[in-house]
């Protein structure tokens, strides 16, 4: 069979025809009927990224999904900071967690230390749950409270954790989505995703606790449609420093039967 | 016109009982056959000066006329290079080609993140679609009318370049979870691009595409997210494997240099990852200790590479040896290293290195004398 031109032609063009077809049928599916769950997220939660008015080459905008985890509070005397930062290792992710997840906490080492065996272990794709402003929120205001006081840099932790961080915190992980949907139902406050999870330890009180950190969300980026960049563009270019603890715009962030966001609303706030 | 004078100097009956039978299917075949001709005619000369042996005048002719035709025929399929000067011309454009095709599959990028911002999702999208299918209509028209293939290559580079843009952009604008199976039909419209308008820079990109999906599907088999894949250098081992032995399974006859490019990266993808195990055991899938690994993966090295080296040498697999005795001079030299680098005075370390190299040395004559005796053995009656 001699391979002629119009072979070559059929070919390529079937081929980038079908790749067009199959990918925009799984946005049209995933944005398909009611969204899976629908997100309130504000600036503290969905955030321009560092100088992108200053990006010349790119002129499109994408959003960072900021989101936290809450780590136990017996870390907070080693860093008080800590449960102000995003992604890391939450307390609700032990050693019983872990196995459920499919990591091998058994897993004794090649050279005779338990950790290392159990943290040589790769990421592996999970589903997360997705919090917004609920009770993990208010569990990282009270710490805030608490430590108030421990040093001088209490009260701005305080203000910091009041008006400007995210309230979008990774509570839960499993393997089966439609099984984390039915333990969190509120379709308005709690999102499934995935994302991926891995093996670690934390030195706690003298024992090597085996744990899990929250690597990252499959998705974290939303872009932003041309209708809506307007609304961004503002936003980004009133001063940065006054807005610090400012929350310049609203968004609502639908999640679809993929479970892949997108920006379904977005509107500034009046000054 | 020094080929019509050629043409014209054919006694009367040449064209009536000889005809010109192109036997060779693609340019590396009849570069080849000019190459012969040229080499062929400069050693008849200095026969003829040296007087042992002397054509008469028809004779002559006809050999002068048949070449002469065939060279003419080459040019036009394939326009190859009929002189030296030629061929060094022909280097440069290679490399203009190949600097070329890459500035404008960048180039290709950039212009779209530059101006994709201003337009709404579907014109998005009908932009990397459209410029998908255009760049690659226009390759298959370049191709048509480019016997050299250097803009060809340029083409099928950008076409190349607009369709994984496509799918990349497409991922950004709808917020596609990203999965290695886009992967796939990178390397099914780089292996499409590169037969069909037989490109060698594609064909490596379609195998680097193939390489990158088998490994993240072997390593997802395992349980890990498929991005780490390239964090157990094992998973590289299956399709390596597979792909050096794809030449033997496939004819590639037609496609002058697609073997051994084939050969030589599954060799990279076998012994490369092989390099990190053997000095990294703690990423490796075996359950041993982490030393152990390290002398599994450095002795298998050595053994590998010895080996790669004798099967090259009697396929007569040019590339296969030469990527052999690399990999196991980079195999042996990290280990000198190890073990010596800290203990040893410098000049010591560096004058054992030069000794090793001189052993390779003698190593590689036997073998090549070797060779030469087999050679000469097999050419007796």
């Amino acid at each position: 069979m001699k391979w002629t031109r119009q072979r070559t032609l059929i070919a390529g063009l079937g081929l980038i025809a079908a790749v067009n077809a199959v990918v925009l049928a799984g946005v049209a599916y995933n944005r398909s009927g009611d969204p899976e769950s629908t997100l309130h997220l504000t600036e503290r939660e969905l955030q321009i990224p560092t100088g992108w008015r200053g990006n010349e080459e790119n002129s499109g905008l994408a959003l960072s999904l900021r989101w936290r985890v809450l780590p136990s509070g017996a870390e907070d005397k080693l860093n008080l900071w800590n449960y102000y930062s995003t992604n890391g290792s939450p307390a609700w992710l032990d050693e019983a967690k872990m196995s459920a997840l499919g990591f091998d906490t058994a897993k004794k080492t090649k050279d005779g230390t338990a950790r290392s065996g159990f943290s040589d272990q790769l990421p592996r794709g999970v589903y997360l749950v997705l919090e917004q402003n609920g009770a993990t929120y208010e569990s990282a205001m009270d710490r805030a409270r608490k430590n108030e006081g421990a040093d001088k840099e209490g009260p701005k932790r305080l203000e910091e954790e009041r008006d400007a961080n995210s309230r979008l915190f990774v509570i839960d992980a499993g393997l089966d989505g439609a099984v984390l949907r039915a333990r969190y139902s509120d379709r308005s406050r709690y999102a499934v995703v995935r994302g991926q999870i891995r093996p670690t330890w934390n030195a706690e009180r003298g024992t090597n606790k085996l744990t899990g950190f929250v690597n990252d969300l499959s998705v974290a980026s939303l872009n932003v449609p041309l209708e809506m960049k307007e609304v961004f563009d503002g936003a980004a270019s009133t001063n940065d420093a006054a807005s610090k603890s400012t929350v310049r715009y609203d968004s609502e962030v639908a999640f679809g039967q993929r479970l892949e966001p997108w920006i379904l609303r977005a509107s500034r706030r009046s000054p | 016109m020094a080929r019509a004078t050629r043409f014209a100097r054919a006694p009367a009956n040449f064209q009536r009982t000889n005809s010109i039978h192109m036997t060779t299917s693609n340019r590396a075949d009849a570069q080849q056959r000019a190459d012969e001709i040229r080499v062929f005619n400069l050693e008849f000369q200095r026969l003829e000066r040296e007087g042992v042996l002397k054509l008469d005048v028809t004779q002559h002719s006809a050999v002068d006329a048949y070449h002469g035709a065939l060279l003419a025929q080459y040019a036009k399929a394939f326009d190859i290079d009929r002189d030296s000067q030629a061929k060094q011309l022909s280097l440069g454009m290679r490399v203009a080609s190949f600097l070329g095709a890459l500035a404008l599959a960048a180039s290709v990028f950039f212009l779209f993140y530059q101006f994709w911002g201003w337009f709404s999702p579907m014109v998005q999208v009908g932009i990397l679609i459209a410029a998908a299918l255009a760049t690659f209509i226009g390759a298959v028209w370049i191709q048509d009318r480019d016997a050299s293939g250097y803009f060809t290559k340029l083409a099928g580079m950008v076409a190349f370049a607009c369709f994984v843009l496509n799918v990349v952009m497409l991922g950004q604008i709808f917020n596609i979870t990203p999965s290695d199976k886009a992967l796939l039909p990178w390397a099914a419209f780089a292996f499409l691009l590169a037969y069909a308008f037989d490109l060698r820079l594609l064909l490596a990109a379609g195998i680097f595409c193939l390489v990158a999906y088998v490994a993240a599907r072997v390593g997802a088999w395992s349980g890990m997210y498929w991005i780490h894949f390239g964090e157990r250098p094992e998973n590289f081992f299956p399709v390596a494997i597979m792909l050096f032995f794809v030449p033997q399974w496939i004819d590639h006859q037609r496609f002058a240099g697609f073997a051994p490019i084939y050969r030589v990266l599954a060799l990279l993808a076998f012994f490369l990852p092989m390099l990190v195990l053997s000095h990294w055991g703690s990423i490796s899938y075996l359950p041993f200790e982490k030393k152990i690994i390290e002398g599994i993966y450095q002795t298998l090295g050595f053994a590998g590479t010895a080996v790669v080296i004798w099967y090259g040498a009697r396929m007569h697999w040019n590339e296969v040896v030469n990527t052999g005795v690399t990999l196991f001079v980079i195999f042996l030299y990290t280990k000198v290293f190890d073990w010596w680098w800290d203990v040893m005075p410098k000049y010591l370390f560096f004058l054992v290195l030069g000794l090793s190299a001189v052993l390779l040395l003698f190593v590689f004559r036997r073998l090549r004398m070797a060779g030469l005796a087999r050679a000469v053995g097999v050419a007796k009656p």
